[in-house]
């Protein structure tokens, strides 16, 4: 039997074609044939082409006491030099503070992280509306990677790595803005800054932090003489005291860590880990829209007013993991997490216009392959965690209509809504994969003679369909990771499967069994659980 | 933890034969404490609106609800199911409230605005609650003390689940948590991000009202209100003419502390700017 190959977690159309990031590296097929390009690798020994050079401390220094569960919550870049840092591999898959309170689930969380490959996992893909500039973001490195498309005089094409950036925090959502000129990442640590898209080694020396109104605490700042922020008449509690004593103790050691010299501006912040963040231009104005576990989805102005809060969406009550705009209708905004049902709002008042529930639709799909299979269990206590959703403009009767596709954690399932006029959502159809759904890209292309509008789809090769740890066996039929559907009037319709790259080898870790479970499905680790983090009084 | 276990019934009986014989004695702080911290990070277990439409405040300002219960008159807007609606919106919010002294104090002051505090410890809220109602029961005759009430939160997160836009005309911020080390500062009550969130719920012309005896903390709170676009601070003769100011600086818990210790006190205050044109 052939090796397990890394499927995709990631698509993203970029110009004319479609790069899609399978673990650390990225594919790019051509949209006229869905051919495969060329990969793209990362290095095998990291030499980031830029940026800071130094690589990350990787020993974990044991953690004092249990107060040190705060260490994680340092201030992205606008904190002075954190004294400790954790192991990369531990930080940033769980929300601020997290552990601590209950260091088994804790532990479970940082799991989530780690991938199982050698390089780092690529967690998020963005493209400028050119098509010449591809944005990944990577987990364990906590950068920011900017590439290019080359197409060479032979006619074969590369994807160029021109630079990384090591970002204060994970990032995990990307977006760009109206002039593609600058990158807004959003990390895990609930913070969201802007880069430019391009920079170059020289400018980095000089053009350290930007000091824009709305980005001072983020600019850094000279190491200071250590002074206690506590003098003895300030302190009126016993822990307080402490601190005191402890702060006393403490020399002034040289920073461990330095703050990125690269430009980079905070935007904004939530007290919550960051899951998606989108930005919107709508009646000639510019708009960024942020979402997190905490149930909230927040609008900001665009820059250079990010710093202004125009409104929430509130009305969930689960983590909310996906936020979509319909580029043609743009005043709306279709949100999916951990709630049975998918919003629509109209974002800019705040106003809920309408749901959906997408845990009927899951249901039956759960149902039906218990049925195939002879089992039971799944279905009875399904759960959504939206992990796509993708918006397509098709010609339709009388003038056009607006389709809906979303996908949800471990269900081998494409799920279609109608978006009506009057902004409901109507399932129309639910297209049943022979493996799980990891990401869903639309591409409508109107150049060539015959306008199509297709769906890609990245199923999960690995594990068996409804679940997210077991793995197929040796006897199953091996199932193509990237599939394509086309739309027939309003009927999405299989046409073939993509011929893709040898990729990397899944591997399977005896010691770590759920890495890759992890890489490719850690949104149900955002959900809440009862009794999680009880008070300690 | 044995004799915690001891001490916990014994708090529970106190606060139970409390709560069912007196509504007038005021309650006895030792048997509401609580380790000085809360994670502001982690989950707790809070409950709280979906939206601050959803809030149902009838239960915190009962004199305040403007459709009585059982009235027949039943909200037209239905879509907030159930929720008694107040006659007016709360104004001021004691962020960090701890033990309430500043929101007792300023009750009477502002006998027509709603106070709420807010408070991360439940102990803590428990004994603001009880204390604002012994001090209600005392003054039933002139109706004192229906202007306030405490609630759980962790205002980092949940500030607008409570209130909506531009809803406050004041914040409290005093003698928030100085949480000492550089690694802990996102912990901090202020910075530029909250700062945002602090500027959406507070209208326009709203003051942002700040206190500590941490010279470190106060230097802090200024740079960060000071660099968001939203905020200017309130000049020294202003700040010194507002009758808020002294409460804050007496009557707060912390405050008699620090004057016990005769420690510094800084104040900060921060005017909430119009937004430019977008
Ligand atoms: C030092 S006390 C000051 C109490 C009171 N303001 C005074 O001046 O006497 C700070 C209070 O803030 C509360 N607190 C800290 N973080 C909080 C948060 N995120 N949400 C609500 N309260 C918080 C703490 O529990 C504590 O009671």
């Amino acid at each position: 039997m052939s090796k397990l190959r890394m499927p995709y977690q990631c698509l993203q159309r970029s110009g004319n074609l479609l790069v899609a990031a399978r673990g650390s590296s990225i594919d790019s097929f051509s949209l006229q044939d869905y051919s495969l390009l060329s990969t793209w690798r990362f290095p095998p020994a990291q030499e980031p082409s830029n940026g800071r050079t130094s690589q990350e401390p990787t020993n974990k220094l044991p953690a004092e006491n249990s107060e040190s569960s705060v260490d994680i919550a340092v201030g992205a870049a606008s904190s002075p030099p954190a004294k400790r840092r954790k192991l990369s591999d531990s930080e940033g898959s769980q929300k601020p503070g997290d552990e601590g309170k209950g260091k088994k689930k804790a532990n479970n969380r940082s799991d989530a992280v780690a991938s199982g490959l050698d390089a780092p996992a690529i967690t998020a893909l963005a493209a400028t509306k050119g098509g010449r500039h591809v944005i990944a973001a990577t987990n364990e490195d906590k950068s920011i990677r900017v590439f290019e498309h080359v197409f060479k005089q032979d006619g074969t094409h590369q994807l160029r790595s021109l630079s990384q950036r090591i970002m204060p925090k994970r990032p995990c959502a990307l977006a760009l803005t109206e002039d593609d000129a600058t990158i807004i990442a959003a990390d895990k640590f609930g913070d969201v800054y802007s880069l430019p898209l391009l920079f170059s080694e020289s400018e980095n020396q000089t053009a350290a932090n930007g000091s824009s109104p709305s980005s001072q605490a983020s600019g850094t700042t000279a190491p200071k003489p250590f002074v206690p922020a506590a003098s003895d008449l300030t302190v009126h509690s016993q822990r307080n005291l402490k601190a005191l004593e402890n702060q006393k103790r403490q020399t002034n050691q040289p920073p461990e860590k330095s703050e990125p010299t690269f430009e980079h501006k905070l935007l904004l912040g939530h007290v919550s880990m960051l899951t998606d963040v989108v930005r919107v231009s709508f009646q000639g104005r510019s708009y960024i829209i942020s979402a997190d576990r905490d149930e909230h989805i927040r609008v900001s102005r665009g820059i250079p007013q990010a710093h202004i809060i125009e409104g929430f969406c509130l009305g969930h009550t689960e983590f909310v993991s996906r936020l979509c705009v319909p580029d043609e209708r743009s005043n709306l905004l279709i949100s999916g997490g951990g709630d049975d049902y998918l919003f629509v709002w109209n974002w800019l008042s705040g106003t809920l216009v309408s749901k959906v529930d997408l845990k009927a639709a899951v249901e039956v799909v759960m149902r039906d392959l218990e049925t195939e299979n002879h089992s039971s269990g799944p279905a009875d206590h399904v759960k959504v965690a939206v992990s796509g959703i993708s918006h397509v403009r098709l010609p339709g009767e009388n003038g056009v209509e607006d389709i809906i596709i979303a996908i949800s954690e471990g269900v081998p399932a494409l799920f279609v809504f109608l978006l009506t006029p009057e902004s409901h959502l109507n399932h129309i159809q639910t297209i049943r994969l022979p493996g799980n759904a990891l990401a869903v890209v639309s591409i409508s292309s109107t150049s060539s003679s015959t306008p199509s509008n297709d769906i890609v789809v990245s199923i999960d090769s690995i594990h068996k369909p409804g679940s997210t740890t077991d793995r197929r066996s040796d006897t199953d039929e091996p199932v193509d990771p990237l599939r394509l559907y086309r739309f027939q009037g309003r009927e999405l319709v299989p046409v073939s499967t993509l011929q893709s790259g040898d990729g990397d080898e899944a591997l399977e870790n005896e010691n770590q069994p759920g890495r890759l479970t992890n890489l490719l499905y850690n949104l149900e680790n955002l959900r809440k659980r009862d009794g999680e983090a009880k008070e300690v009084e | 933890m044995a004799g915690p276990a001891n001490k916990r019934q014994k708090r529970e009986e106190y606060k139970n034969s409390y709560r069912e014989e007196s509504t007038v004695a005021l309650p006895k702080k030792k048997f509401y404490r609580q380790r000085a911290h809360a994670n502001p990070f982690s989950d707790h277990q809070l409950t709280y609106p979906v939206s601050p439409e959803s809030m149902d405040w009838s239960s915190y300002y009962p004199a305040f609800v403007s459709t009585p219960p059982g009235s027949a008159v039943e909200d037209s807007n239905a879509a907030t199911d159930g929720v008694r609606k107040l006659s007016q919106d709360v104004e001021v919010a004691d962020i960090g409230c701890g033990f309430g002294g500043l929101l007792v104090a300023l009750a009477p002051k502002l006998p027509n605005t709603l106070l709420l505090g807010m408070e991360i410890r439940t102990q803590v809220t428990e004994y603001v609650q009880d204390r604002i109602k012994a001090l209600r029961a005392q003054n039933a005759d002139t109706g004192l003390y229906q202007n306030a009430a405490c609630l759980r939160a962790n205002t980092m997160k949940f500030l607008p689940n409570f209130f909506k836009k531009h809803q406050l005309s004041k914040i409290f911020l005093c003698f928030p948590d100085p949480h000492f080390k550089a690694r802990k500062h996102k912990a901090r009550i202020v910075s530029t991000t909250l700062n945002s969130e602090y500027a959406y719920v507070v209208r326009p012309g709203g003051i942002i009202y700040t206190i500590t005896d941490v010279e470190d903390l106060h230097n802090w709170m200024v740079q960060h209100f000071d660099s968001h676009p939203s905020f200017a601070r309130v000049p020294e003769d202003e700040q010194e003419a507002d009758e808020c100011v002294s409460v804050m600086r007496t009557e707060t818990e912390e405050g008699k502390k620090v004057e016990r210790n005769k420690g510094p006190k800084f104040v900060a205050l921060f005017r909430r700017l119009e937004d430019p044109e977008w």
